[in-house]
């Protein structure tokens, strides 16, 4: 295709890239550098460096970054692991598999609020899972700053693991059957099959799952919203910190809040730019 | 009132004067010949009013029905409305409804308080505000009023007053959402706190009602050796602990600012004294619940008996005698007292709750202001009053909650509404967030000292201290 | 005869499968149970598992305005629109063209929802309803009109510059919604657009842009060149080669993009919440329930929860098979 044509079919898309993402973006990063309040919105001085300041002093920040960093570490690790474990015994089998794997999917198809209340109610008053640990432990057992954390990263992963599963199955689908037979007939056992066969031919899709979970996860806000709330402040991740200080009307920072995005994409990119990098280097290696 | 119409009025009312002076009973006379000047005299002086208001209940003007008792609008009206829900609301948000038949439509959207205040906020400082109507109590409505984000509403309330009884609400009620002279609100609901309890669990365990908070957490131990839970307020959010701590420091008597200069008070020996009295509720009574169940759960727990006392809003008294929502056990043993105290004063809140107009709304200010009253009018209230405290005088509902008693007598001798002074809206803000961490462990004292200084802080930053 | 020990491996395997299905159900379920009990029966301290009567008042709070709905009739007429509909979409499928069934299944759809919407009185989260739907629908017709040149173009080019794009797409997918929120605001606010369902469209389709054109020009990338080069050879234009030839074969791949944004747009939470403040979809209608601070409380939010869920698991389960299909292609090649 000559250059004219490619430009013609890319250019709806790219237009709508560029002002509805470009520039924005530029806006958001412009914003950063005033004192934008929520209550008088059409002051926006000029403030220079105040709120990365202001944002880098806030005990609240490195509290949410931290949480947010122990939230990918701990969600995309485990949720690829399990994945790849539903997958594995999901292709062992024939029968009922679509029930299987449309029961399977449904985390992931929730509306990601929905599912949060779905997940809560099992834990609070009157809940399925709060009864039993109760049961088990002999103490009343409600939702608190102690348990929190953990509830809001297993709901992350029952919502999330669905994904990785899907797209390793798909994967796995696409593996010639024959090969596994092969290193079964040369006396394979499972795990050597699984590490020198399986694996290699789900590197890319590992990698796939992998980048788009990473992006997922620490940009994660409507679960973790509907979840902590403005009861559980101390575990919020970033994007719900920079909602509570932008939006909420006691606070009502804008300026500090898109100082915030502004950082949070930073620290997005510092993770992705490997990814990223490898990524364009593929793209041009399958062009020459 | 246009000639066609004055003409027709006083050909109709000439001919009725004919019978009644044809008739034996003079104070018919006297009184047809006084009404016979009147109208004269007040036609007269009508000629530039608007030709859609009439000033008697002439029959040419439809009403749109029993319920809405409200002119039909020419044009159909298009009312969005944010609010937040309790039982009453939901109510009232019917009444509203009832309404389409005057040619209105609505779309009511609710989200919780503290969500919702953030909508209103958010939706009104842009300048364009979405929603024609918001909800909010009276604590919310002085702050958005002080924002310059509401219409007064004194013009349109002096013209309908007597249309719609509006004096029969309490001026007490009408001065919470008066802000330097202006009415911003038109008071529906009532409410406070007060104490709740089961009578049947309270005479097995052998324990009487409290009257002070030092009681309440004394009768503590021996619920909870009974496996109920102890002394029990509604803390897991930080709005709630602002409310509850103004409650037991209002008790002492103290505002927690100054009504004037703003400079608070609630960093001495009261101030930290009414924070421990809610720390020690939550250690000694609370367990596992005080922090994390919300209205709704604490509602809930009453009605299935695991709560055998606590301080609950009055607006949730209705629902304890709710047969679908309450176990069969438990109905009828729901008792009301009025709220606890740490001195002469009861820790009460006053709170009404109404519908406002924002600003610089677009749709016909007036049109919004028809619809507010017809679902405020006697007949809405009657309604209403089967969920809650209504304000008009003399209204009320024989399905109504069997709270009345102590609704009154904490709204009377309580400590009154949140004080309105700018900056109370900052401490408001201040004081929940930092006493909400006594649950994570932080003492009293040191999270008073916290608040102070945040609330020094952010209202030196916006100028609002004297 | 299979051995014990392969009968064994069966049962195992099954058994854990069994118990994922359990993990990946049970909070639906849960919920489902809980929206059709009395609030007595739900806020009980020990959950209550059987023998509790069972009422569809949650669902009617939450959907109808009168309180006095007869429950039944509603399920009646849903019934019916349900069996219609799906037997028109089988007889397309039986008969060579299917196009009109389901273009009729879909007016029979929209048929039944206004008919809902006029003989009884619903609330307002019907409204929130059909503003899903209709935000949902255009977002995904839009949203693949344009991915689907894009991705063509991004396939076929082989220059530099299409790398260059399509990291970019990637980069920008990992951007937080709140880059983009308060400029969005501005611009439709200027634009006049704001609380319309125009902007959340926009808003969507923007953000969504960067994994639509990686997809379908994954699927693009499976298409042999010579296709629509034959085409040209025949004298049609690339457009024209690109519309009648290459589309019809990219039907999977349109249907598992038109999915994944389908699945985006339903869902969408926050850009509603801010942009939209009086034309709310479903998912932020039910935020009001999760205060724990509304009337009917929690009945009515595993109601609220159920209701929504439910569309879009229908959907998702007649066409699973096109979801993994896509995400096996994307991210193979991806």
């Amino acid at each position: 295709m000559n250059r004219k044509s490619f430009a013609l079919f890319i250019m709806p898309s790219v237009s709508i890239m560029t002002f509805l993402m470009v520039i924005p973006l530029v806006t958001t990063i412009w914003l950063s550098f005033t004192g934008l309040l929520l209550r008088d919105l059409d002051s926006a001085p000029f403030v220079g460096l105040q709120n990365y300041r202001e944002v880098f002093a806030d005990p609240n920040f490195w509290r949410a970054t931290r949480f947010t960093l122990v939230f990918v570490a701990i969600t995309v690790p485990i949720e690829i692991m399990l994945g790849m474990t539903f997958a594995l015994l999901l292709d062992r089998v024939q029968r009922f598999r679509s029930i299987y794997l449309a029961a399977i999917l449904l985390p992931f198809i929730v509306t990601p609020v929905v599912g949060t209340l779905l997940f809560r109610n099992l834990f609070s008053r009157g809940g399925l899972l709060s009864w039993l640990i109760e049961l088990v432990t002999g103490e009343s057992f409600a939702i608190d700053a102690s348990n929190v954390r953990f509830l809001i990263l297993l709901h992350a992963i029952w919502q999330v693991t669905p994904f990785a599963f899907v797209a390793i199955f798909a994967g796995l689908q696409l593996l010639p059957q024959e090969r596994v037979d092969a290193a079964a007939m040369d006396g394979a056992r499972f795990w050597s099959t699984f590490v020198y066969v399986i694996l290699p031919h789900l590197k890319s899709v590992l990698f796939f799952v992998a980048i788009i979970s990473i992006m997922d996860s620490y940009r994660v806000f409507d679960s973790v919203f509907v979840f902590a709330g403005s009861r559980f402040d101390d575990s919020h991740t970033l994007s719900v910190y920079n909602s509570v200080e932008a939006l909420d009307a006691k606070i009502g920072r804008l300026g500090k809040g898109h100082a915030i995005a502004v950082l949070t994409i930073i620290g997005i990119f510092v993770a992705l730019i490997p990814f990223l990098v490898r990524s364009y280097k593929e793209q041009i290696a399958e062009r020459t | 009132m246009s000639l066609v119409t004055l003409m027709a009025t006083l050909s109709h009312k000439y001919q009725r004067g004919q019978e009644i002076m044809k008739s034996k009973n003079s104070t018919k006379k006297v009184l047809a010949l006084i009404a016979a000047c009147a109208l004269v005299f007040g036609a007269c002086g009508s000629e530039d009013e608007a030709a859609e208001v009439t000033e008697a209940p002439a029959p040419e003007v439809a009403l749109a029905s029993e319920e809405c008792a409200i002119p039909v609008s020419e044009e159909a009206v298009s009312v969005d409305v944010m609010g937040w829900e309790f039982p009453i609301i939901t109510q009232y948000a019917a009444e509203l409804k009832e309404c389409e038949a005057a040619n209105y439509t609505f779309n009511i959207q609710f989200l919780d308080s503290a969500e919702a205040q953030n909508q209103i906020n958010l939706d009104l400082a842009t300048g364009t505000p979405s929603f024609e109507m918001v909800q909010g109590s009276n604590q919310f409505i002085v702050e958005l009023a002080q924002k310059g984000l509401l219409l007064p509403l004194n013009d349109l309330i002096d013209k309908y007053r007597d249309q719609y009884g509006l004096d029969k609400i309490p001026q007490g009620m009408w001065d919470l959402v008066t802000v330097d002279g202006n009415i911003y609100s038109v008071p529906m609901v009532a409410n406070t706190q007060h104490v709740f309890y089961n009578e049947e669990i309270l005479t097995k365990l052998g324990l009487t009602v409290p009257t002070t908070y030092e009681e309440a957490i004394a009768m503590c131990p021996k619920l909870i050796e009974g496996k109920y839970a102890g002394f029990q307020m509604m803390l897991s959010a930080d709005w709630a602990w602002q409310v509850e701590y103004d409650n037991v420091l209002g008790s002492m008597g103290v505002k927690p600012i100054d009504n004037t200069t703003g400079q608070p008070n609630f960093n001495s020996a009261e101030g930290v004294k009414a924070a421990q009295i809610l720390a020690d509720l939550a250690s000694k009574c609370g367990g596992k619940t005080m922090g994390t169940y919300s209205t709704d759960d604490v509602q809930n727990a009453f009605q299935t008996g695991e709560y055998a006392i606590g301080h609950l809003w009055a607006s949730r008294a209705a629902s304890m005698d709710n047969a679908e929502a309450t176990k069969a056990e438990v109905l009828g043993k729901i008792q009301f007292a009025p709220a606890l105290t740490a001195g002469t004063i009861l820790g009460a809140p006053a709170y009404v709750d109404g519908y406002a107009i924002p600003a610089k709304g677009t749709v016909d200010a007036e049109k919004i202001f028809l619809a507010i009253l017809a679902a405020s009018d006697d007949e809405s209230q009657a309604a209403a009053a089967k969920f809650g405290g209504v304000t008009r005088d003399g209204v009320s509902n024989p399905e109504g909650p069997r709270n009345g008693a102590a609704l009154s007598v904490s709204t009377s001798k309580g400590r009154g509404p949140d004080q309105t002074h700018p900056a109370a809206g900052i401490y408001r803000a201040e004081i929940g967030k930092a006493l909400i961490k006594i649950l994570d462990g932080v003492s009293a004292a040191d999270a008073i000292a916290a608040a102070e200084a945040a609330y020094i802080k952010e209202a030196t930053a916006q100028k609002l201290l004297s | 005869m299979k051995s014990t020990k392969q009968i064994l491996q069966r049962v195992g395997l099954h058994s854990a499968l069994f118990v994922i299905v359990i993990w990946s159900v049970l909070p639906l379920l849960w919920t489902f149970q809980t929206s059709i009990k009395f609030t007595r029966d739900v806020a009980a301290k020990v959950p209550v598992f059987w023998g509790y009567d069972t009422t569809a008042n949650a669902y009617r709070a939450y959907w109808f305005d009168d309180q006095n709905t007869n429950m039944w009739h509603v399920l009646f007429a849903l019934i019916v629109s349900l069996v219609f509909t799906f037997s028109l979409l089988i007889a397309g499928r039986r008969a060579k063209r299917s196009w009109p069934f389901n273009l009729l299944a879909l007016v029979s759809i929209v048929a039944f929802l206004s008919f809902v919407g006029q003989k009884f009185e619903t609330s307002d989260q019907f409204e929130f309803l059909i503003n899903s739907i209709i935000v949902t629908v255009a977002t995904v017709i839009v949203s693949i009109s344009i991915g689907l040149l894009g991705g063509y173009g991004l396939a076929r080019f082989s220059g530099k510059s299409g790398a260059a794009i399509l990291i970019s797409a990637l980069a920008f997918r990992a951007l937080p919604r709140f880059s983009f929120i308060l400029p969005f605001f501005i611009i439709a606010k200027n634009l006049g657009l704001l609380d319309s369902r125009t902007v959340i469209v926009l808003a969507l389709v923007a953000v969504n842009q960067p994994f639509t054109i990686w997809m379908l020009r994954t699927f693009f990338l499976e298409v042999p060149k010579e296709l629509e080069e034959a085409a040209m050879m025949d004298g049609a234009t690339r457009i024209q080669a690109f519309v009648r030839v290459v589309i019809p074969t990219m039907k999977p791949g349109i249907i598992a993009t038109s999915l994944f944004t389908l699945l985006l747009a339903y869902n969408e939470f926050l850009f509603v919440r801010v942009l939209a403040p009086t034309n709310w979809t479903l998912p932020v209608g039910v935020l009001a329930l999760a205060g724990g601070e509304s009337s009917m409380g929690i009945t009515e939010a595993a109601a609220a929860a159920v209701s929504i869920t439910l569309p879009i698991v229908v959907v998702i389960i007649l066409f699973q098979k096109h979801l993994v299909k896509g995400l096996g292609s994307g991210a193979v090649k991806g």
